[in-house]
Parts: structure tokens; C-alpha cells; sequence
């Protein structure tokens, strides 16, 4: 147990499925994994939400 | 008067070598103290850490239980104040079946676990008049998440108390052991919440989460409750991969499928992927492969899938990505999720390295499927 003061941010990773650019933004309600979100702005590729993690900074 | 040959010291406490009744009356009040009330003292240090974590322990089930009840209220419009009837869930038991004569236990412990799963998914759908799938999931993994925390405190309380009662410190060893683990066990069930309330993938979804990839693009097919599978091919084998159905937050019911899947389709190898708990010391997000049933759980599951990988001589293999308790129950992290590419290269390697072109693989992703679809 530790007494650090740790904060989760959660985070979703994006991927054109043709491109395969990837940008990562945070995570908001409704978001899943495999979720098709868009067409690609630069490819007109499907984008996915290929990853959902969470990232810790610990104050 | 003449003070000056006067030794306080010498004169108290017999430093000079003579004995001193006073000296003696304070090097054996200690020892008589210890002799007969020692155990006393020593359960009243014990018990006042035990208090402090009883008092965590209670702060955790009420939070929980309160974060539960303002969810449902404020986000999914059940039919009336919930308050009364979850209340009544969080003090649901089970009771085991008899295991004097342990033969034939595992139906009756599946037919138990069943039962009790269906009956709170009925209950819960009964608070609303409308509740889509994901929620009602959300629902019972939170419900179960407030049960266990209220049962831990119990049982802590009550080992306490009794240890309290009877002014017995031996019985209070047991708990003091324990303690520890129950507490980490207890954290991580509280930090757990908000990835369920926000149906965020946890880190037992990584199994789910590398066959979700591999099904992409396949047609999904139903294998059983709450449970999908699709097939597909890969270096001239075909594939029929399944998992719990996404991104509900479920484990489905792979028991039951693999048996179906295995009557019907009859493959030649089984690999299962899912999350292990990591030993200390060990690196989180660590990969393992190894041999047999990859699967948690009360046991049922796994009975059954050795049962018919037994039945018809297909061997099981297994890889697994290491992990805590606390990251198996709460958001996935970056580590974990990093690995599930190089999982997939395992699992696609293991099926090349195990079977032959024209075989069959079943490729099953174990764990809660919260946030992954397929």
C-alpha cells in the first residue's frame, strides 16, 4: 500500500485501419475497444480505437 | 549535615553491588507483568492496527455502496428508490454443496453458480423498465464488487470480536497474518469501481482483447450465453476463435462453449490466453506460455474444459500476461496493453510450431471482456 497520491488518466489509442496513423486522445463515455469512430481525415481509412489504457502520475 | 558521601544512585539502586529490595521490585514487576498479562498486552497492540484497518474496510463498503446506488439512480432511471433492494443483494450468500463425499461436486457447484448468476441478472432487470446488456452487466459486476467488500468486512469484524470477547490473543494471530492481503484485496475492489461504472477495459481483458483482434472481420457467431466465436484461417489452419461477448462486462460462459465447439468442430489443439497473477518480484505485463487450462474462476469452467480436451485427446496450451490483483480489476495499463501484439505473434507462432495445415486450432481468450469488443 502506498501512501503516494496517484492520479489514472485514461486514454484511448485510434488507428486508421489503411494508414495505420495512430493518435492518442483521452478516453470519454462510450468509448471501447474495437469501436469504429471515423473515416481518416488523410486517407479516408476506418479509424478504430485499437487500445484503451490508463496512465498513472503519481503526485 | 554532611551530604557529600551520599551516592543517590548506589543508595536507589544498589549499584554498588548490594541487593536492593527496590531494584528487585522493579527488574520483576516487568517480568510478572509480562508473565501473566502479557497476551493481554499484546492483543491490545494488535487490535488497535486491526481497528484501524476494520475502520478502511467499512469506509471501502460504504463508499462502494454508495457509488453503486448514486449510479443507478442518476444514470439508468430505475422504477422506484433502489436503495432497499440492492441493499438486500449485498448480503447474498451462497451455500456450497456438501463435500464430505466430494464426487460429482462440480455440477452441483455449476448449477449453484448458474442459478445465482441468472437469478441476480433477473433481479436487476426488474429495477428498470429499460436496461441494455451493457448495463445490466455493469450492474452485477458492481453489485458483486459491494457483496465481497461487505463479506471481507464481516468476517474481519467478526474474528475480531471474537478474539475480543474471549480475551484470546492466539485467535487474533490468524487475523493479524492476514490482514495485508485482505486490505490489498480490499483496494483493489474499491479502485476497481470507476472502471466499471465507466465500462473501461480491465487488465483481465487482455484474453479478450487479443482474440477480439483476431475476430475482426470475421463473422461472429453465437457459442453460448454472453459467449461469441467466429472462424477464421491462418497459414492453411483453420482457426475458430472465441471469447466472452464485448464489450459487456462479462466472462460468458467458455466452459460451456468450448464443450459445444469441441462436439461439433472437433479441433486439434485448444490455446487459451489470460491473465495469471504475477508472483513478487515478478514484472507486470510479463508473458508466460505453458501447458493445460488457462482459466480462473471457481473451477468450473476449468473441469470442464479438461474434461473434454481429456475426452478427445487434445492437448491445451496456455499463454499467459502476468499481473496483480489491483491491475487485473482495474483499468488496463499501458504496460499490459502493450503486450497484446506480442501475444498475438505468441498465439500465431504456438499455432504454427503445434499443429499441421488442414488442423483445426481453437483459440479461446479468457477473462472479463469490459470495453473490448470483437
Amino acid at each position: 500500500m502506498s501512501n503516494k497520491n496517484e492520479i489514472i488518466t485514461a486514454y484511448t489509442l485510434q488507428q486508421c485501419n489503411s494508414c495505420k496513423e495512430q493518435s492518442k486522445q483521452k478516453f470519454s463515455d462510450g468509448d471501447y475497444v474495437f469501436k469504429e469512430i471515423s473515416k481518416c481525415s488523410s486517407c479516408d481509412g476506418q479509424v478504430m480505437i485499437t487500445k484503451i489504457f490508463g496512465e498513472s502520475l503519481t503526485q | 549535615m554532611d551530604f557529600s558521601s551520599l551516592d543517590v544512585l548506589d543508595e536507589f539502586f544498589g549499584t554498588g553491588g548490594d541487593s536492593n529490595p527496590f531494584m528487585m521490585l522493579i527488574w520483576f514487576l516487568p517480568v510478572i507483568l509480562f508473565v501473566f498479562y502479557g497476551q493481554r498486552i499484546q492483543l491490545i497492540i494488535t487490535s488497535r492496527d486491526i481497528k484501524k484497518d476494520m475502520a478502511k474496510l467499512e469506509q471501502f463498503r460504504n463508499d462502494s455502496r454508495n457509488e453503486l446506488i448514486d449510479y443507478v439512480k442518476q444514470k439508468l432511471s430505475p422504477n422506484g428508490d433502489p436503495t432497499q433492494k440492492l441493499d438486500r443483494f449485498f448480503d447474498y450468500f451462497t451455500i456450497m454443496p456438501v463435500d464430505i463425499d466430494p464426487n460429482g461436486i462440480i455440477p452441483k457447484i455449476h448449477h449453484l453458480v448458474r442459478s445465482r448468476d441468472d437469478t441476480t441478472r433477473k433481479q436487476v432487470k426488474s429495477m428498470f423498465s429499460e436496461i441494455n446488456t451493457l448495463e445490466i452487466t455493469k450492474v452485477q459486476n458492481l453489485l458483486e464488487i459491494v457483496a465481497t467488500l461487505q463479506l471481507l468486512h464481516k468476517v474481519v469484524r467478526h474474528l475480531f470480536l471474537t478474539a475480543k470477547k474471549q480475551n484470546n490473543y492466539p485467535l487474533i494471530l490468524p487475523l493479524q497474518m492476514l490482514l495485508p492481503f485482505i486490505m490489498e484485496q480490499a483496494e483493489a475492489l474499491k479502485d476497481a469501481i470507476p472502471a466499471f461504472k465507466k465500462g473501461q477495459p480491465i487488465g483481465d481483458g487482455i484474453g479478450p482483447l487479443v482474440v477480439g483482434g483476431m475476430m475482426l472481420d470475421t463473422k461472429k457467431q453465437n457459442a453460448e450465453f454472453e459467449t461469441v466465436y467466429s472462424e477464421s484461417e491462418f497459414d492453411g489452419r483453420k482457426l475458430i476463435l472465441l471469447k466472452a461477448e464485448g464489450p459487456y462486462a462479462t466472462v460468458g460462459r467458455p466452459g460451456e462453449a468450448t464443450e459445444s465447439i469441441v462436439e461439433k468442430l472437433k479441433p486439434d489443439v485448444i490455446i487459451m490466453i489470460d491473465a495469471a497473477l504475477k508472483l513478487e518480484g515478478e514484472d507486470s505485463g510479463s508473458v508466460a506460455q505453458g501447458f493445460g487450462a488457462a482459466i480462473g474462476g471457481i473451477g468450473t469452467d476449468r473441469f470442464k474444459i479438461e474434461a473434454i480436451a481429456t475426452k478427445y485427446d487434445i492437448p491445451i496450451f496456455a499463454i499467459v500476461v502476468r499481473q496483480s490483483v489491483k491491475e487485473a480489476i482495474t483499468l488496463m495499463t499501458k504496460e499490459i496493453s502493450d503486450q497484446a501484439e506480442n501475444v498475438k505473434s505468441q498465439v500465431y507462432e504456438m499455432i504454427t510450431d503445434n499443429s499441421n495445415p488442414n488442423q483445426t486450432v481453437l483459440v479461446i481468450g479468457v477473462g472479463n471482456t469490459l470495453g473490448v469488443a470483437q
